[in-house]
């Protein structure tokens, strides 16, 4: 499959970028300085724009923050509570700032963008490197209680709706480094090893890293016998994953399908976009991993990814 | 048929032994448990064991789909029955939603006990559809039924006829789905009664002609997914069942957490308000480990002859000549024990006495052994063997299974150290677990087909012991997903392992089979959680004790399951036991070498250098 991203995606040099006037930039702050660094950089050359810090708060409530003061409380369930915030600002655009931001967040403030047309840009930047030694050690030492909640559907992304025993779902898993998650999944499901779709990011971030979601995943793959059935999608590209999940769709005859986004950050921003765009055959499977210390170094590039476009095309 | 079709075609056969893989074919293969008559009367039961015990093969058999494949799609015969099951299978994905986001849990309860009467209203209607598609003369639901029906889960659309009351039921589903996912942005959905237009649905169903006499059975599996709230629902549902619908429910050991309904005073009780199925004590009980070995028979059979070619080949097997087994002192030819240390040192005190004992080599090893461990010579044993032979005979029939672990030990000892072969030997292996014993068959004809194996030989005994070692290692690394605290499972089962197995090679002055524990004191709360999910999770089994502790408590003693006894060579039969502390057991987890160590040096074990046996990766070994 040709790579799409030259139409959708641009990558920037974040210190001299203009945002469109008007618009609105939601970033949220994690423990690495990544998570900041474009809002930060932004700031300077685009004195229009609104700049949202989203803070976290429990059972799925944020509070948003502009120039340090706390403006609004948000019920990430709401959608309508999210849609009128956002239009009371009349933006011109929204960006969304995903480097430091949960899925919890992000997924629902992603829907009611996109089904409420919206005009809207993910933005993320890439990490230079991955400490990779910490996510192995996570894999062979750490319990999944201490990774993740356990499964929840994202805010917004509820489906209720029984398989049908006779056909049952396509499984696909956007495979990372820590092979506990995608185990924990496959258990909790019982998914028919033939409905096992495994992504890899492909290429990587670095050329290696293929073969370190591969080794952290390895004993799922050789027990449930998908590894034949490996994907590929490029581990930064929302396109690349949103194509990736369309050709699987089509090729499984538009069969429902369970989509694990437990990878990369740009693959789980596709596969949401997916699943917004097929909200009756696309159901998200999450496992709301908890946040770690670091594990990245430093920036590599940034992109700027027209989710608008690729929603509508 | 050639090779490689063989082997697609076990594959297909065995490969898939999650019944829940099987999809379609589970019921082409169905073989009834003992207890499935048990199961099949009116009375609400559930089913409890481990994954893997056969849950979702018996309640998807209960099924109109399972019991309608399973009487080779004769109507007439289905029609037969006197029960209609609805399969549902809990989805952690969907039940969870149910909670949270603001919404206090008294509302929640609503909302799920809504989706419960959608749900399963849903299926009745699917079953309805399904049976006229089958027989034209069925009767239809009269159009005030199906207003009722719909009245009744707040459906307030046009409903006049059972085909739109099928519609406006799924469409109910997805507007419910809508409403749950805007739950804050407006007030809560109509919401209908626990319960009640399931009861209703049923009555005016049961009415039907074809349907007269009939009853319902809610088949529900992986209980243990449901929230408690949602337990204490679905508990109350069961407590009060009518006369025209029942429940049946799968449920994981221990994932049954609350037992009692929407009342927190009434409790549900066995066998006044269910009757409970216990598979493992249905199994692995000594007078019913037959039960669980004709049973497993009758399933792999059924399998294997679809391989054969020729219909009387197909008729003539029997998966006991298949997998053929050893005698001990076979065995311990097979492990060269006539090429041993001890054995050596027998021979060369006989050639010395010019006298040859008429013995098993394995009899002539273990008083050379026995002679070294307690540092007698030689000939002080076979004086005292010679005088009191009897006693000797005893004592060698004691210790000659646990004699084989110590013929081939260590480290460059290279190939097998330890057989496990034989059908027999297979089910107790499986410890009442029929997904173990299909991974066990699987593995063993699948290692056998690959290396052009004739499906019409018995499969050799490395064959078969290799098979049982890839099933250990499989089902280890299974652990790691199945708990969110897996991993802990994970080095205690590796731990122990090591333990055991390190016991079972040691020569030296200890009982022989060392392979259960008890616990000596108290154990810390969190020690005790890991050990009841090693239960839940079948990496330990648990056996209750006669004794009383001092506090009248009833005690426990444990054992590694016997799936990983070929992995870790140590005996899966169940014979002696040590006692470990509280600290000893998190040591296991935590710091698992010094541990084990510290364990070994307290029985006064002495092994020098070899480490815990570990997790081998099975692609990229390299890697690390």
């Amino acid at each position: 499959m040709i790579n799409k991203d030259y139409l959708y995606t641009e990558f920037c040099d974040i210190k001299c970028h203009k945002l469109q006037e008007d618009s609105l930039f939601f970033y949220e702050q994690d423990m690495e300085d990544r998570s900041v660094y474009c809002s930060n950089e932004l700031r300077a050359n685009n004195p229009s724009v609104k700049f949202i810090g989203i803070v976290e708060g429990a059972d799925d409530m944020v509070e948003l923050v502009e120039d340090g003061v706390p403006t609004d409380t948000l019920n990430l369930h709401r959608a309508l509570m999210i849609l009128t915030i956002i239009r009371q600002k009349n933006p011109s655009c929204v960006y969304l700032d995903v480097t430091g931001m949960s899925c919890r967040v992000a997924a629902p403030i992603l829907k009611v963008l996109l089904e409420e047309k919206v005009e809207a840009r993910v933005v993320y930047a890439e990490p230079s490197d991955y400490i990779v030694k910490e996510f192995q050690k996570e894999g062979l030492n750490k319990d999944l209680s201490e990774m993740v909640e356990g499964v929840r559907p994202l805010p917004c992304f509820v489906n209720l709706i029984p398989y049908d025993e006779d056909n049952p779902p396509v499984f696909v898993s956007l495979l990372g480094f820590e092979g506990g998650r995608f185990a924990y999944l496959v258990s909790d499901q019982n998914p028919l090893d033939k409905r096992i779709r495994p992504i890899v990011g492909v290429p990587g971030y670095k050329m290696n890293y293929p073969y370190v979601s591969l080794w952290g995943n390895r004993n799922v793959l050789s027990l449930r016998r998908c590894w034949n059935r490996i994907e590929y999608a490029e581990a930064n590209s929302i396109v690349d994953i949103y194509f990736k999940l369309d050709q699987i769709f089509h090729k499984n005859h538009q069969s429902r399908m369970v989509v694990a986004p437990i990878g990369t950050k740009p693959h789980a921003i596709g596969a949401i976009i997916y699943a917004v765009k097929h909200p009756n055959e696309v159901e998200i499977l999450y496992d709301n991993p908890k946040r770690t210390l670091h594990r990245t170094n430093g920036v590599g590039r940034v992109s700027i990814c027209d989710v608008t476009k690729l929603f509508n095309f | 048929m050639e090779s490689s079709e063989k082997l697609a075609k076990l594959d297909e056969l065995f490969g898939s032994y999650k019944a829940e893989w099987l999809r379609g074919k589970i019921f082409d293969f169905f073989a009834a448990p003992a207890y499935f008559g048990t199961f099949k009367d009116n009375r609400p039961c559930i089913l409890q064991g481990g994954r893997g015990t056969g849950k979702t093969s018996v309640l998807r058999g209960l099924s109109y789909q399972g019991q309608y494949a399973i009487l080779n799609k004769d109507l007439e015969k289905f029609d037969q029955n006197e029960f209609i099951g609805l399969y549902y299978r809990v989805n952690t994905n969907h039940v969870h939603a149910f909670q949270g986001r603001g919404i206090d849990d008294a509302d929640w309860s609503l909302l799920f006990a809504h989706y419960f009467n959608l749900l399963f209203c849903w299926e009745i209607s699917k079953y309805l559809q399904w049976h006229q598609e089958k027989d034209n003369y069925d009767e239809v639901l009269s159009s005030h039924a199906c207003r009722l029906i719909a009245t009744s889960l707040h459906i307030n659309k046009e409903v006049d006829s059972f085909e739109t009351l099928c519609k406006e039921l799924e469409c109910a589903m997805y507007e419910f789905q809508s409403d749950v996912n805007n739950i804050g942005d407006k007030a809560l959905p109509q919401l209908s009664m626990l319960g009640d237009p399931i009861k209703l649905f049923v009555e005016q169903a049961l009415n039907l002609r074809q349907l007269k006499g009939k009853m319902f059975y809610l088949l529900i599996d992986e209980y243990e997914n449901l929230l408690n709230s949602q337990q204490q629902a679905v508990n109350t549902l069961l407590k009060h069942v009518p006369e025209t619908y029942t429940f049946k429910i799968g449920v994981r050991e221990m994932g049954w957490r609350v037992k009692y309904t929407l009342n927190k005073d009434e409790l549900l009780n066995d066998p006044a308000d269910y009757s409970l199925i216990n598979i493992s004590k249905e199994f692995s009980s000594e007078d019913k480990k037959n039960k669980f070995a004709k049973f497993a028979k009758e399933v792999c059979d059924r399998r294997i002859s679809e391989l054969f070619e020729g219909e009387d080949e197909a008729r003539n097997y029997s998966i006991e000549e298949a997998l053929p087994s050893l005698s001990i002192e076979d065995e311990s030819e097979l492990l060269k024990v006539t090429t041993s240390d001890y054995y050596t040192k027998f021979v060369a005190f006989e050639r010395e006495q010019g006298k040859e004992y008429d013995l098993p080599p394995l009899y002539k090893f273990f008083l050379a052994y026995w002679a070294d461990i307690h540092k007698k010579p030689i000939k002080a044993i076979v004086k005292d063997y010679d005088e009191r032979t009897k006693k000797w005979d005893e004592r060698y029939n004691n210790y000659k299974y646990g004699l084989l672990f110590k013929i081939r030990r260590g480290r460059g000892a290279g190939g097998i150290q330890k057989y496990y072969a034989g059908w027999n030997t297979y089910v107790k292996l499986a410890n009442g677990n029929i997904r173990y014993l299909m991974e066990l068959v699987y593995k063993a004809y699948y290692n056998f087909l690959q290396e052009d194996g004739d499906i019409t030989e018995p499969i050799p005994f490395d064959k078969q012991t290799d098979a049982a070692r890839d099933v250990g290692w499989k089902n280890l690394a299974e652990l790691e997903g199945t708990w969110n605290k897996g991993v802990q499972i994970t080095k205690l089962v590796q731990a122990l392992g090591s333990l055991f197995a390190k016991i079972a090679a040691y020569r030296g002055k200890l009982a022989p089979e060392l392979v259960q524990f008890d616990i000596d004191g108290e154990l810390k709360p969190q020690t005790e959680e890991i050990i009841n999910a090693s239960v839940m999770n079948l990496a330990l089994i648990r056996m209750s004790t006669n004794k009383m502790s001092g506090k009248e408590i009833k005690t426990y003693q444990y054992s590694l399951h016997p799936i990983f006894a070929p992995y870790f060579q140590f005996s899966y039969r169940r014979k002696r036991k040590l006692s470990l502390t509280d600290e000893e057991i998190r040591g296991c987890i935590e710091c698992p070498e010094p541990t084990v160590d510290a364990i070994l040096r307290r029985k006064k074990i002495f092994i020098d250098g070899e480490d815990i046996v570990s997790l081998q990766p099975s692609l990229f070994d390299s890697w690390q």
